[in-house]
């Protein structure tokens, strides 16, 4: 056995559910929050389970905080109870029965005293002693975020956190995540926005094998898979928004098709980028001088990776490529429609 | 309503049906019955299906019109309460014994004994024929149960549930498992036994049982015939 | 949504051929001497034990039922099914036959009865402890049904989230799965608890029939309809109304579906 194990989490196991065999290599660093991406069926959920002691391995070893809780060959396997792993589940599971407060408090480990921290914290204190019943969806996700880092997990674990979020909520749970100190969190996501702007670190899970692992922007900028091109190659900027117009941090303006305020992210997909030699005249209103920094040949497109104001990436055939003569240091016009532009708030 | 419409002729009509009598009978006549019939039947032709249960209980069904041919009592007095056919006839009688399990593991000697708190006694209930007979016998009795019928008693005889218990002379003389207590006298107070026709086709059955062949049977299982004494 | 008329119609003839008795019974009862036949001790005395026997039956049942439902519905034994058919089997045996059956087991020379004679003079027959065996025997699996279907239906996930927050497994029973079993469990305790208070055939069988000791109101009632009819009608008045009395705010309060919903 090595002796030295680093991470807050070591993952190099497999494990059965139904058909699909998860063969997971995943590393996790204190204070390091990873999203977990992958098309439905991937296994995301079941390595959660997994790392829950839910779902137990069929093979390797899993170590949590230092410590070895899984390995089948030596017969080691710590219970869920004995493991530093706060789990919000998909569905949130709030005891019916008990009331807000008493959800929060249910670990053994969580004392009154953080209890009453994390009910201020998320703004739920009012709803202390209501059942879960009475909260709406995005209250009862407060609750369940609250009840797992109640305990003081070495591991948080989170699965589709946002689904059905409203912006209150959002901005008051990525406060409690960005608040973790060494506390390292696994997040599942299926929203490539969030995945990007809470995470450290993306990983892409696909039937069961992780095949890409790296920072948001080298699985932007490299997807490996046709998912991840799909999925990671959507272009995100964050900006500032007053009505139909925001500021990115580029120094860059842009019109948008809808109206929004304050901090936002913008999503423009890769397709929607159009490139040209000279100015276009014409409908679009958002065009921009840029340079091409790379050419990346992405199955049947090609992916242009641009530097200017705006750090965008377009997605072309190669036929445009030629008619253009594109290379990398070429210098474009890119114009966006400001209707293929989606605003979320940041 | 359509599905009772459908139902109810099926449940209440079971038609006469002229090869056969029913017949309700007490149930310490449930040893004695089978051969009755099988006797009356080679006379006859006619077959005899019995029903037994206790006296009062078979009265309570009767009146509600339940569809019997004869009623054999051991209470006369409940005909009173029914319409009957043609003359009553008194058939049998029979006297009550107190009775012990075979090997009279209590060791029961006499009457005195029905008295102790730690003997288990049962007897009939008072409401049932057995159980007012018994009450007439003048002997004090600290009963542990008082069961529906006579049957039940001697069903906690055979089991070893109670140690001593008032049953049918007949009764000991049929069932191996029990014994009398010791060497009692024929004393009554006595049960007769009462047959009535409740319906015409029946009365060739009441003039059998006092017939040679029917006494003679009776005799056998260890009933008394002729006049109660 | 407009409820369909033939389902109204089928309904209603239930629910008359449900009250049809009990309105015989009202009309047969002699109102102007009940108070005087509710006051009888030969009422009373059958009613104190009745509850007696039916209450102590329906704590046994829990004490007894609840694990039982438990290991039914969550562990993997092997034959399991015909565990499970075992202990449903005094619903379809007739009361009676299951007395009997009593008696060879638990009588004075019954399989087990007579080690609990000798060793410990100890015969359940003719007493009331006997009484309540009787009646948890064919009660007994109307709770475990109750309970171990909620045990089933409700998913253990709840009991997972528990114990991934550091609860081990005696603490997810007492704090998770005891007390959403709440409901189901009220629900088969009061349908137990009818149950035992009806108990005729086992009773007579195995306890035996003494005023006072296993004399219970079905006994009690099924003797006075031969001997004073006007005491039975009393008897399955009182019946009625202690059943009515428990089992209509139970409902309320534990079925499910019954309850108010936010």
């Amino acid at each position: 056995m090595t002796g030295q194990v680093t991470g807050a989490l070591r993952l190099a196991g497999t494990a059965r559910v139904g058909d699909l065999v998860l063969e997971v290599d995943l590393t996790v660093d204190p204070g390091e929050t990873v999203a977990l991406l992958g098309p439905n069926g991937a296994g995301k959920t079941s390595l959660l389970r997994v790392l829950t002691g839910l779902l137990p391995l069929s093979g390797g070893r899993l170590d949590l905080a230092g410590d070895l809780v899984d390995q089948p060959g030596s017969g080691t396997f710590v219970e869920p109870h004995r493991r530093s792993v706060g789990w919000v589940p998909q569905d949130r599971l709030l005891f019916p029965h008990l009331t807000v407060r008493q959800n929060i408090g249910f670990s053994p480990r969580a004392t009154a005293e953080r209890v009453t921290a994390l009910l201020d914290a998320l703004g739920i204190a009012g709803l202390a002693d209501r059942r879960p019943s009475a909260c709406s969806g995005g209250q009862a996700q407060r609750v369940a975020l609250a009840r797992a880092v109640a305990a003081e997990p070495a591991v948080l674990l989170l699965d589709e956190p946002s689904t059905a979020l409203d912006i209150d909520s959002q901005h008051l749970i990525d406060g409690l995540l960005a608040d973790g100190g060494a506390r390292a969190t696994v997040l599942v996501t299926h929203d490539p926005v969030e995945a990007a702007t809470v995470a450290d670190r993306l990983v892409i899970l696909e039937d069961g094998r992780v095949t890409h692992s790296g920072s948001p922007t080298d699985v932007r900028t490299r997807p490996r898979t046709r998912y991840a091109a799909s999925l990671a190659g959507l272009n995100t900027l964050t900006a500032v928004a007053d009505g139909y117009t925001a500021m990115t941090v580029g120094g860059a303006l842009v019109v948008l098709g809808e109206p929004a305020t304050g901090p936002v992210h913008l999503v423009v997909p890769p397709s929607a980028v159009a490139l040209h030699r000279t100015i276009p005249d014409g409908s679009p209103r958002n065009v921009w001088r840029a340079t091409v920094a790379e050419l990346q040949p992405a199955l049947d497109r090609i992916r242009v990776v641009l530097d200017g104001p705006l750090p965008l990436v377009a997605e072309v055939t190669p036929g445009a490529v030629e008619v253009l003569e594109l290379e990398p240091g070429s210098r474009v016009w890119a114009a966006v429609k400001a209707t293929e532009i989606t605003v979320h708030p940041a | 309503m359509v599905v009772a419409a459908l139902l109810l002729p099926l449940l209440a009509c079971t038609g006469p049906d002229s090869d056969s009598l029913t017949v309700f009978a007490a149930s310490s006549l449930t040893d004695v019955l089978p051969a009755l019939a099988d006797a009356y039947e080679a006379e006859t032709g006619i077959a005899v299906t019995a029903v037994y249960g206790g006296s009062n209980h078979l009265t309570g069904q009767l009146r509600d019109g339940a569809p019997a041919d004869v009623f054999l009592t051991a209470d006369a007095r409940l005909l009173g309460r029914l319409e009957t056919r043609g003359e009553t006839v008194d058939f049998a009688t029979n006297h009550l014994v107190v009775a012990v399990p075979a090997g009279n593991p209590a060791a029961v000697t006499g009457a005195s004994d029905l008295a102790r708190a730690d003997m288990r006694v049962v007897v009939c209930a008072e409401t049932v024929p057995c159980g007012a007979a018994t009450a007439r016998m003048g002997i004090v009795i600290e009963a542990d149960s008082r069961e529906i019928s006579v049957r039940a008693v001697l069903s906690r005889l055979a089991l070893g549930e109670a140690d001593a218990g008032v049953v049918y002379a007949t009764d000991v003389a049929a069932e191996p498992g029990v014994e009398l207590a010791w060497p009692q006298p024929e004393a009554c107070p006595c049960v007769v036994y009462a047959a009535a026709a409740i319906t015409d086709r029946a009365r060739s059955f009441i003039g059998f049982l006092t017939s040679p062949t029917a006494q003679e049977t009776l005799a056998l299982h260890g009933f008394s015939i002729g006049a109660p004494g | 949504m407009r409820p369909p008329r033939p389902v109204l119609a089928v309904a209603t003839v239930a629910v008359v051929f449900l009250t049809l008795p009990v309105i015989g019974l009202a009309q047969r009862t002699p109102w102007s001497s009940l108070g005087d036949l509710l006051g009888r001790q030969s009422v009373v005395q059958p009613l104190v034990l009745s509850l007696t026997v039916s209450v102590a039956a329906a704590l046994v049942i829990v004490v007894l039922g609840t694990p039982l439902a438990w290991t039914l519905a969550r562990v993997d034994i092997p034959g399991r099914r015909i565990i499970r058919a075992l202990v449903l089997l005094p619903m379809v045996l007739p009361p009676v036959v299951g007395g009997t059956a009593l008696l060879f087991a638990l009588g004075r020379r019954g399989l087990v009865g007579q080690w609990l004679d000798r060793w410990f003079g100890l015969t359940l027959p003719f007493t009331t402890a006997g009484a309540v065996v009787a009646a948890v025997f064919v009660a007994l699996p109307f709770y475990v049904i109750a309970v171990e279907g909620a045990l089933e239906s409700g998913s253990d996930e709840l009991e997972q989230m528990a114990g991934t927050l550091g609860a081990g497994p005696l603490q997810v029973l007492r704090r998770i799965t005891l007390p959403r079993l709440l409901p189901a469990m009220g629900a088969g305790v009061a349908l137990a608890w009818a149950r035992a208070l009806g108990e005729f055939g086992a009773t007579i069988t195995f306890a035996g029939n003494l005023p006072g000791r296993t004399q219970t109101l079905p006994l009690a009632t099924f003797l006075a309809l031969e001997s004073d009819p006007e005491e039975a009608i009393a008897l399955s008045l009182v019946m009625l109304t202690v059943s009515l009395a428990v089992l209509i705010p139970m409902r309320d309060r534990w079925l499910p579906g019954r309850r108010p919903s936010r």
